[in-house]
């Protein structure tokens, strides 16, 4: 992701009143991961895998915090059982940030499965999405997500591609 | 050791304002029926009990969080205990109910009753403060641990079986959730659930 991505994520993350970020290092979003790190206006919690992130965002819900988990496009499937489990079986909030890999540009060729997973899952778990493919769109985006996700008690997920991948 | 015994001791040190997350299961009913309270949140599926728990307790580190997990439940995740290590959290207090046995789906038994040890596990991931207790005088002594400062992790080897329970439950997870916010609303003072009066479709 690049610099004015990640500098643009921070800042719809603030924002939007996010201040709980749960995360699994990921490519993808290692600046802007760094930076959330770093900085003290968010309670920042890595994690070991996907799933364990997903419950520390609903419990923070609990909590009164308002929770972001930042995971890798894989992580999705390891975050399918506490997204299906927890927040879709309870109705809770929470901010989905992945990066799209597998979407066409991408020459990776291990992630090309995801072209074919990411959008499936998410709409099995009843998880609208957003794909944002410029810059321009993240903070708008975020704060969009924040509020319809608190508002219908669902989580809301961003998948990033296109211009703020690159 | 039964579960119901150990839960009425814990329930003696508990304050009002403690806040506990059971797994799924018989725990929650016991727990219920020992400790009723608007400040509990029942019914955390495998392996996200510990989780929930952990997130809970970062968000509110001057409240006592207690988890009430179990054996199965707590393998499917055990990078968990590796994960509330890290961030080892102050007021966090762990209860594994081991009876060695997936006991809800019909007894099959677990991990543990082949030898494996969660509270060695718990130390090899830097839980210093983590204790087996297998009978209810060891128990009732360990479970004064919960009282000091610090993290701590608790395992309480149990019997399999439960109470009897009433034909239909009080309540379910969903309208828990929304007891439980409410609750963390009143006594926290800010907002949980955060729903919206207007939309900013329709805001002029």
């Amino acid at each position: 992701m690049n610099v004015e991505a990640s500098e643009a994520i921070v800042r719809g993350l603030k924002s939007a009143g996010v201040d709980l970020v749960a995360i699994l290092p990921d490519h993808g979003f290692d600046r802007v991961q760094k930076r959330i790190a770093e900085d003290q206006s968010f309670t920042f919690v890595p994690v070991s895998n996907e799933g364990i992130g997903a419950g520390v965002c609903a419990g923070a819900f609990f909590g009164g915090k308002s929770p972001a988990l930042m995971i890798p496009t894989s992580g999705l499937l390891v975050a399918s059982w506490p997204l299906a489990s927890l927040h879709n079986l309870w109705n809770i909030p929470l901010l989905l940030l992945i990066p799209f890999r597998g979407d066409v540009g991408d020459a990776q060729p291990v992630m090309r499965t995801y072209n074919f997973t990411t959008e499936p899952i998410l709409r099995d778990l009843q998880i609208p999405y957003v794909i944002v493919r410029e810059v321009a769109q993240v903070e708008g985006a975020i704060k969009d997500a924040v509020t319809s996700s608190f508002a219908w008690q669902n989580p809301i997920c961003l998948l990033f591609t296109g211009e703020t991948l690159r | 050791m039964k579960r119901i015994d150990c839960l009425k001791v814990l329930a003696g040190i508990t304050r009002e304002n403690d806040l506990v997350v059971t797994n799924l299961g018989n725990t929650p009913h016991e727990w219920q029926s020992v400790r009723p309270s608007r400040a509990n949140l029942y019914g955390m599926n495998l392996g996200e009990c510990t989780p929930v728990a952990l997130g809970l307790a970062l968000a509110l580190p001057n409240r006592r969080v207690i988890a009430l997990d179990g054996d199965g439940n707590l393998l499917l995740n055990l990078a968990s205990l590796a994960d509330t290590a890290y961030h080892n959290p102050a007021n966090l207090r762990i209860l594994v109910f081991d009876n060695q046995a997936y006991e809800s789906p019909g007894g099959m038994p677990t991990a543990t009753a082949h030898g494996v040890d969660l509270v060695q596990i718990a130390k090899g991931c830097g839980i210093h403060k983590s204790f087996t207790a297998a009978t209810i005088e060891d128990f009732a002594e360990k479970i004064k641990l919960f009282e000091e400062d610090g993290f701590c992790f608790l395992v309480a080897k149990i019997e399999t079986g439960t109470i009897e329970r009433p034909p239909y439950a009080s309540l379910d997870y969903k309208y828990n959730k929304y007891i439980f916010t409410t609750y963390i609303e009143e006594t926290e003072k800010k907002p949980v659930l955060r729903l919206r009066s207007r939309s900013p479709f329709t805001e002029k």
